[in-house]
């Protein structure tokens, strides 16, 4: 039997089989745009080591992927994180998540639809609880409007469409993130056909288009440690599955850089 | 079997004294706002570290400086908690207890270029996995910051040459003790050695030993008031201590102000 039988069960696995691991992780990114906004650490530099720019349309399904936190593999067993706690220099919501796929190069330098045509989702194949979100790759120089107005719901039905989110300046620092809105009724999110673009983001303004599987949200207090257990604390225990790529990104509370420290611990059995 | 059956089991291990409660107390030093320092070197119980050798340096089993515990094989030891207290009496800081694995010592940060490193093999987590790599200053910097990059070091998968990012130190002015964790190249799961690290941008006065070290368990302190992590059943962690292991302890500043630390570990083994 897959999974924990008992927390005598998971002691058992921690302490008999060694079925235990851990990362440390330690991203210094780049200034968020404003407080209230995301800004993604995937390409920031740290443990694990910056992220690369995902390919354009279709671009890729990632599975262990670099720039991630990745465990090996242990079927027929399943990964279950079983705590995370993190600091930072500044107060912010942290998001650990699992990057799905990712398509990037996506200019939104002019208005109207955008071909994104993302790949097959490698985990989370159904689609529940699957987010869009986008990451700015290149600077922009006027207020984007952005909405994801054709992708497959998770009942396999094509061309729903989101509302639309504005960007909060016209100058919005690359790797702000945003969450895309869903139509009503949906719970997630299988494939994205095209984004639109109502409004340009002008210059050169371009942006990867994800879909990321949301885990866990953390909540610090500037230089204070926050640690959640998730077995008998916040009794969750989200698994980890086999190719996860598990990325960081947080909600600001300021304008200035986040040293964020942390670590996750992933039981198995 | 080495290890807990269960929840009962652990108590009944510990019942018949299977566990061993540690004191300890570090001193701490001034250094960098929302930076580690490393109380390595500070007096206290257990006493002030050396430094390690240089090139290929010093490989860590029970060293004096460190807390150690007698060897148990075939039976395991695992913290199950650990009560701390800071003695500043005005800023908070986070600890970290680490098992010190691997140092080497003399790392000049005052010329640009390579430095030869290659550290001596990993006596523990000999695969490497989630081991980190830190500049510890044993002379401090006093101008500018000085910009290095972990870039020749063996991964998991016994890759060599590897390469992180570029960082700068966090202070113009690093004092003994700071502490500085260093970026690994994407993809990497840990460290197994390092053969150089280069300095990009050097500095005056700075000299370094290079630390692989392997992070146990995370405390959060405000000023005055204790705070007890337990690892069975508060976080479900029980991180293993490895016969031989050296922890030490680390402390994240909130301010620069010197923080002294106190406490007790509590291993049980089974």
């Amino acid at each position: 039997m897959a999974g924990f039988s008992s927390y005598d069960d998971l002691i058992n696995e921690i302490t008999v089989n060694g079925k235990i691991y851990e990362w440390f992780f330690h991203k210094i990114g780049s200034a968020p745009e404003a407080a209230g906004v995301w800004h993604t650490l995937w390409k920031a530099a740290g443990i694990p080591g910056a992220g690369a720019d995902a390919a354009g349309t279709p671009g890729d399904a990632l599975d262990d992927v670099a720039g991630s936190m990745f465990f090996p593999d242990q079927a027929s067993d399943t990964k279950h994180l079983i705590s995370v706690g993190a600091l930072a220099n500044q107060s912010l919501t942290l998001m650990i998540y699992d990057r799905l796929v990712s398509v990037g190069g996506v200019s939104i330098n002019s208005t109207g639809d955008k071909t994104i045509n993302s790949p097959t989702l490698p985990r989370y194949t159904d689609g529940v609880g699957v987010l869009p979100i986008i990451e700015v790759t290149t600077v922009t120089a006027a207020a984007a409007v952005v909405s994801v107005n054709s992708y497959t719901n998770t009942a396999d039905q094509t061309g729903r469409a989101g509302g639309s989110v504005t960007f909060p300046s016209a100058i919005t620092n690359v790797d702000t993130m945003f969450f895309l809105p869903l139509q009503a009724g949906d719970k997630g999110v299988k494939a994205i056909s095209t984004i639109n673009a109502s409004s340009t983001g002008g210059g050169s303004a371009a942006v990867a288009v994800s879909l990321v599987k949301p885990l866990v949200f953390l909540p610090i207090l500037a230089s204070y440690w926050t640690e959640r257990d998730l077995v008998l604390q916040m009794t969750s225990l989200p698994r980890i599955y086999d190719g996860a790529s598990l990325g960081l990104a947080y909600l600001a509370s300021t304008t200035n850089v986040a040293n964020v420290f942390g670590h996750l611990r992933v039981a198995y059995g | 079997m080495a290890g807990f059956s269960s929840f009962a089991d652990l108590l009944a291990e510990m019942a018949a004294g299977k566990v061993w409660e540690v004191p300890f107390q570090k001193a701490g030093n001034v250094s960098v706002t929302n930076q580690w320092y490393s109380h390595w070197k500070q007096a206290g119980f257990p006493p002030a570290g050396d430094d390690p050798a240089a090139t290929p340096g010093t490989q860590y089993s029970n060293d004096n400086g460190s807390i150690f515990f007698d060897d148990k094989d075939p039976d395991r030891k695992f913290l199950v908690k650990a009560g701390l207290v800071s003695q500043s009496a005005s800023y908070a800081s986070v600890v970290m207890v680490y098992d010190r694995l691997v140092g080497v010592s003399g790392i000049s940060l005052t010329t640009t270029g390579d430095k030869t490193v290659n550290s001596a093999a990993l006596p523990r987590y000999t695969d490497g996995v989630g081991v980190l790599a830190a500049l510890e200053i044993t002379t401090a910097t006093n101008a500018t910051a000085a910009v290095v990059t972990l870039n020749s070091y063996t991964n998991t998968g016994d890759q060599t040459g590897r390469a992180g990012n570029q960082v700068t130190l966090g202070s113009t002015y690093c004092p003994v003790g700071y502490f500085h964790i260093l970026p690994l190249q994407a993809g990497d799961r840990g460290v197994k050695a390092v053969a150089t690290i280069n300095v990009g941008t050097a500095t005056t006065g700075g000299i370094a030993n290079l630390i692989l070290f392997k992070p146990l368990a995370v405390i959060p302190l405000v000023p005055g008031i204790s705070n007890d992590i337990e690892f069975v059943m508060q976080q479900a962690a029980l991180p293993r201590i490895y016969d031989d292991a050296c922890l030490g302890f680390l402390s994240f500043y909130t301010s620069s102000a010197a923080v002294g630390i106190g406490g007790c570990l509590t291993v049980a083994h089974g």
